[in-house]
């Protein structure tokens, strides 16, 4: 038993690596901490509707976006990270992806490893990019996909030289060897509305992610 | 065990919370405990300061604060003018025992000579004279990392120097404020233990860069968390 939180998490005496928990608690999204890197028309709102956690609200108009990043502070190792998070979104047709890329300044990343979820894809998948397009990898494990859904989860993504994974709920779903992104990252929650246009969201109430 | 909080309790089912992490029983009040990890959008003081507990203390000249675009490199404190020390602490705001606390962080110097940094507990973080204090040093003056300690004003304040040579590589380091002593372990090894010049007075967090010359000296910090015990 030890009284520090640094102790249970690294081998005693080792320099600590990089580390963000984020608990989406209290009076107001934090945007200091984080930054709406572009777009617009999308609020992220803590409790909304009585629920737990942040929710990213779009407002109704067509193509809102938010997109929560930190300034292009990249302070993760694509080859050696663990992004952990939850989602439960409220509509279908919302565009979701969380986890990290290379910049928040625009509508696409040169390099990152997210979860998509939402119209993005047919089936919730691991989308990555090494400097080309986006390819989303869908699961394979046990010979079918993992729905889109509105019940909420939690997914893992875990970056290492040779692979990235990504399992939902405890179960591991998608392992990826290609188009591995290898810039450095930092974390990234993206909203889009999609299809028609109405108030849409997607709530996280967890966000940890580490270099390993 | 996973090495992330969802990991540890996943994987201990005996503390469902971080209140049990980090207290043996229930039955005493948890002390005062903060950490900080230092990973964010901060690319300034002000925006540093918003996004944190930390408050920026120019001693002397003004300072640069931000998040560094690097992996696995924390928070930024930059001095640029020859004498200029730049600090962050708690605006003053004392809640750690100076008898009965903990420091544990990681900190780099990102260049050796004519460069000082100091981390650990302070009386009062709108000056660099050493009362009251007990911080690691990493400063040209001596060959060593050593501990630099203080009581109250008017008392005298000194460096006990360890066996760790002065360096520009990440470290971690851990003062233990007790009754009797106060141990400075570096890398997970205890290396001294300082019975006088001991704080007297309640201290905050702090962290502190000086540059000896005109050239530019920086100071890296990746995490920081204090506790009383």
């Amino acid at each position: 038993m030890t009284d520090s939180i640094y102790d249970q998490l690294n081998a005693y005496g080792t320099v600590a690596k990089q580390r963000v928990v984020e608990n989406f608690s209290g009076s107001a999204f934090d945007t200091d901490r984080w930054e709406n890197g572009f777009g617009a028309n999308c609020t992220p709102t803590m409790g909304y509707n009585g629920t737990e956690g942040v929710s990213f609200v779009t407002n109704g108009t067509s193509n809102a976006i938010y997109m929560a990043g930190f300034d292009n502070k990249c302070q993760y190792n694509p080859q050696g990270f663990r992004y952990i998070s939850t989602c439960k979104k409220n509509n279908d047709d919302l565009g979701i992806r969380s986890g990290i890329g290379d910049t928040d300044s625009a509508a696409a990343s040169g390099h990152l490893a997210m979860m998509s979820e939402g119209s993005f894809v047919s089936s919730r998948a691991l989308t990555t990019n090494n400097g080309g397009s986006y390819v989303d990898t869908f699961a394979t494990t046990g010979g079918g996909t993992v729905p889109l859904s509105q019940t909420e989860f939690m997914f893992d993504i875990v970056g290492t030289p040779s692979s990235i994974t990504l399992t939902f709920d405890g179960a591991l779903q998608i392992t990826k060897t290609t188009a591995l992104p290898t810039s450095k990252c930092q974390p990234l929650m993206y909203t889009q509305d999609r299809g028609t246009p109405a108030v849409k969201s997607w709530r996280t109430i967890y966000m940890e992610c580490y270099n390993t | 065990m996973e090495n992330n909080i969802h990991g540890v309790l996943q994987y201990i089912m005996a503390f469902p919370s971080v209140y049990d992490m980090t207290n043996e029983s229930m039955t005493t009040v948890k002390k005062q405990h903060f950490w900080e990890y230092f990973s964010g959008s901060a690319t300034s003081a002000s925006t540093f300061e918003a996004q944190s507990r930390w408050t920026t203390s120019n001693i002397t000249h003004t300072g640069t604060y931000a998040m560094v675009d690097e992996a696995d490199e924390g928070f930024s404190i930059l001095s640029s003018t020859s004498g200029a020390r730049s600090a962050i602490g708690f605006n003053n705001i004392r809640q750690f025992s100076p008898t009965a606390s903990v420091a544990i962080f990681d900190l780099r110097r990102m260049t050796d000579a004519s460069h000082d940094s100091y981390a650990g507990f302070k009386f009062d973080d709108t000056n660099s004279t050493f009362y009251d204090t007990a911080v690691v040093s990493q400063a040209s003056y001596a060959t060593n990392i050593g501990l630099y300690t203080g009581a109250s004003t008017g008392t005298p304040s000194n460096q006990t120097d360890s066996n760790v040579a002065r360096d520009t590589a990440w470290h971690n380091y851990k003062i233990e404020n007790g009754s009797a002593n106060i141990k400075l372990s570096i890398d997970g090894v205890v290396k001294i233990i300082k019975t006088s010049e001991r704080p007297i007075k309640k201290m905050q967090p702090f962290v502190l860069n000086s540059t000896n010359t005109s050239a530019s000296k920086e100071t890296r910090i990746k995490y920081f968390e204090a506790y009383n015990t």
